[in-house]
């Protein structure tokens, strides 16, 4: 199992910080008179996750400040980021591109982040997918996927 | 009975038939496929589930979960490599009789033994459900609050070692929940005012971003090919009188070990085959040759984790609670689709209900019918690398969740929390949880209210209910009892 004492550490910080800015956030929120009210409810769930958070503090305090676990392997974390930061370019980007015209370099983009090594297959799959998905949603489902304002 | 036949002239309508099928289908290919898991491919039918009639969408569905359950076996006897967590004991004896050269009688005893325990599980999902929906039927406020207590405990004290971590990632699903605006008195609540935000999270993104985006990044994490399959001609699929009659004990014993197992809910077929791994171990005719190659060996845990199935579904649709993720992601779509499970379910919808049931039955006998065709087409399907499949799953989540309202906001919720997930499971947090405070949290909200309308503002209410005070006892002891069995395992 992944020694992971640091992180659980820092992110039990982190739940005790997003406690205290549920309670403060649903200050102003009304009381009534009966029944709960909608600042209590979000209150309570912060309560709990403030202890639960003060248990992951504590029980990763003991013995000392927690030692730094496995090496993080920051590759993979940038090869995760990078494709999530690809898809969240490509979301911004399909207003203005459209779907059929951008998904097939998303496609290959991606295909090719995941080490698949044919490039010619990897060409085929992007436009084949890509015209599949795309008359299932339009035609089928009748989802009218974002065609782009440039063409 | 009656209302049995009903389900039956439902289910063999035309168009539900034919997803039925499909459904099936799907779920055998997905489940096979190593990485891709019952729940995803349930993710990625939404578009197309929330368009169809409850009934229909709801059968194809139970059938790819059935298909992915048994699917798994496929890959766990020919590489190896178990395509579901389910079918993780089946790769035990399954693949060994591969190596002999008997691949092909192994898929044939993993397939009639997941008949078996389909078919088993789903008479008690007949038997069962009625009675208990029944009782719950007498269910008030107060009730029902500790019901969603009970749900999201039982799923957080699941997660293995992690107790703490399974209770923080539900408190977040839970305040997750809280976000947009009000529904009592109408107000915005945490949305930094924010107008995407007041209209809180929509499920499907969620859904789709926690398992199948999450999914996608923790693969391209490392690069990785197809699996090996082993040389041989898959053959003689279908198994003989012998050796059915050889395996039926088990199979049987292995079935009702599963239903039981299914029904509480947080289980599933991943602690199911194991168990009955283990207890076939003891008895079968053939437990010699546990580990070498037993049939008895590939009997128990299929039967077993198919029996799941059934059972899972029980307190899914009596109680709006899942039995495991992939009911949870169940319970997503059948909110999705507008119908919220529990125990009025059987009075309003009786239509939906007896579908399933009556689906169920059928989708044994597909799932029967594809596991034997299965020899002939599962080495190829098998040999599609990964490499190219989670792109297109990539391209099929955003299309998924842009579908719910044609917004992109949707695709970025989506994409937002795949990345949370991504460093949830990374750092050992469970997404099931946090699925489920979303799914239950409203309604843990909604009957916390009424309990104190009721009883002005008596929080007592809570533990002078008895089914209320017995849910919460049971939340108090399954937590413990994680704690306990986690302490002791790191002692």
């Amino acid at each position: 199992m992944k020694d992971t004492k640091r992180v659980d550490f820092w992110t039990g910080l982190a739940l005790m910080a997003i406690s205290v800015l549920v309670w403060v956030l649903t200050a102003d929120l009304p009381v009534p008179k009966r029944g709960i009210g909608p600042g209590q409810y979000p209150r309570v769930i912060a309560t709990i996750m403030f202890l639960l958070g003060l248990v992951q503090v504590g029980v990763n305090l003991k013995g000392g400040f927690p030692r730094k676990g496995e090496v993080t392997n920051w590759t993979h974390i940038g090869r995760a980021l990078l494709l999530a930061l690809i898809a969240f370019v490509y979301v911004r980007m399909l207003k203005l591109f459209g779907f059929p015209l951008l998904t097939p370099f998303l496609l290959f983009g991606t295909i090719k982040l995941f080490g698949y090594k044919n490039t010619k297959v990897a060409v085929l799959v992007s436009i084949g997918a890509t015209a599949v998905i795309f008359l299932l949603f339009n035609v089928v489902f009748m989802v009218f996927l974002p065609t782009g304002k440039l063409f | 009975m009656g209302n049995l036949l009903y389900g039956f002239a439902l289910v063999f309508q035309p168009l539900t038939f034919a997803l039925m099928v499909f459904g099936t289908a799907m779920g055998v290919v997905i489940g096979a496929l190593p990485g891709l898991t019952a729940s995803m491919g349930i993710i990625l039918l939404l578009p197309l589930v929330y368009r169809l009639p409850a009934n229909v969408s709801l059968v194809m569905l139970c059938g790819l979960f059935c298909g992915g359950m048994f699917g798994g076996s496929i890959s766990a006897i020919l590489l190896k490599t178990p395509g579901t967590p389910s079918a993780s004991a089946t790769v035990l004896d399954g693949y060994p009789l591969c190596e002999q050269g008997k691949a092909g009688k192994a898929l044939g005893i993993a397939t009639v033994s997941s008949f078996i325990g389909g078919i088993i599980s789903t008479i008690c999902l007949i038997l069962i459900a009625p009675q208990l929906a029944k009782v719950a039927l007498k269910f008030q406020a107060a009730d029902y609050f500790s019901l969603a207590i009970f749900g999201l405990s039982i799923m957080a004290s699941s997660s293995g070692k992690n107790v703490v971590k399974g209770l923080i990632a539900g408190c977040i699903g839970l305040l997750a929940s809280c976000i947009g605006i009000d529904t009592i008195v109408g107000v915005n609540r945490l949305t930094f005012n924010n107008m995407y935000l007041a209209g809180g999270f929509s499920l499907l993104p969620v859904l789709i971003g926690v398992f199948a985006i999450s999914e996608v990044l923790t693969q391209v994490q490392e690069k990785s090919e197809a699996g090996k399959i082993m040389a041989q001609t898959v053959r003689n699929i279908l198994p003989s009188w012998i050796d059915v009659k050889l395996i039926l004990p088990t199979a049987i014993v292995g079935s009702i070990l599963g239903v039981f197992i299914g029904i509480v809910p947080g289980t599933g077929g991943a602690i199911a085959c194991f168990l009955a791994y283990n207890l076939a171990q003891k008895f079968a005719k053939d437990r010699h040759l546990f580990g070498k190659g037993a049939l008895s060996g590939v009997a128990a845990p299929e039967s077993a984790n198919n029996a799941t199935t059934g059972g899972a579904l029980i307190p899914m649709l009596c109680l709006g609670v899942p039995g495991d993720v992939v009911t949870s992601v169940m319970l997503g779509a059948l909110i999705l689709i507008g119908v919220r499970p529990g125990p009025l379910l059987f009075v309003e919808n009786v239509d939906i209900v007896y579908s399933i049931f009556a689906g169920m039955i059928i989708i044994q006998f597909l799932m029967l019918g594809f596991g034997l065709l299965s020899s002939r087409y599962a080495p190829a399907i098998l040999k599609v690398p990964n490499t190219l499949l989670m792109p297109i799953i990539l391209v099929l989540c955003v299309v998924g969740s842009f579908s719910l309202n044609n917004a992109l906001y949707d695709v970025t919720v989506a994409l937002a929390f795949g990345v949370i997930g991504y460093f949830m499971k990374r750092w050992g947090y469970p997404g099931a949880p946090l699925v489920l405070g979303i799914i239950l949290g409203p309604m843990a909200e909604e009957n916390l209210n009424r309990a104190l309308l009721v009883s002005n503002n008596n929080w007592t209410i809570l533990l002078k209910r008895p089914i209320s005070l017995t849910f919460l006892i049971l939340s108090v002891v399954s937590i413990a009892l994680a704690l306990y069995s986690a302490r002791k395992e790191e002692a």
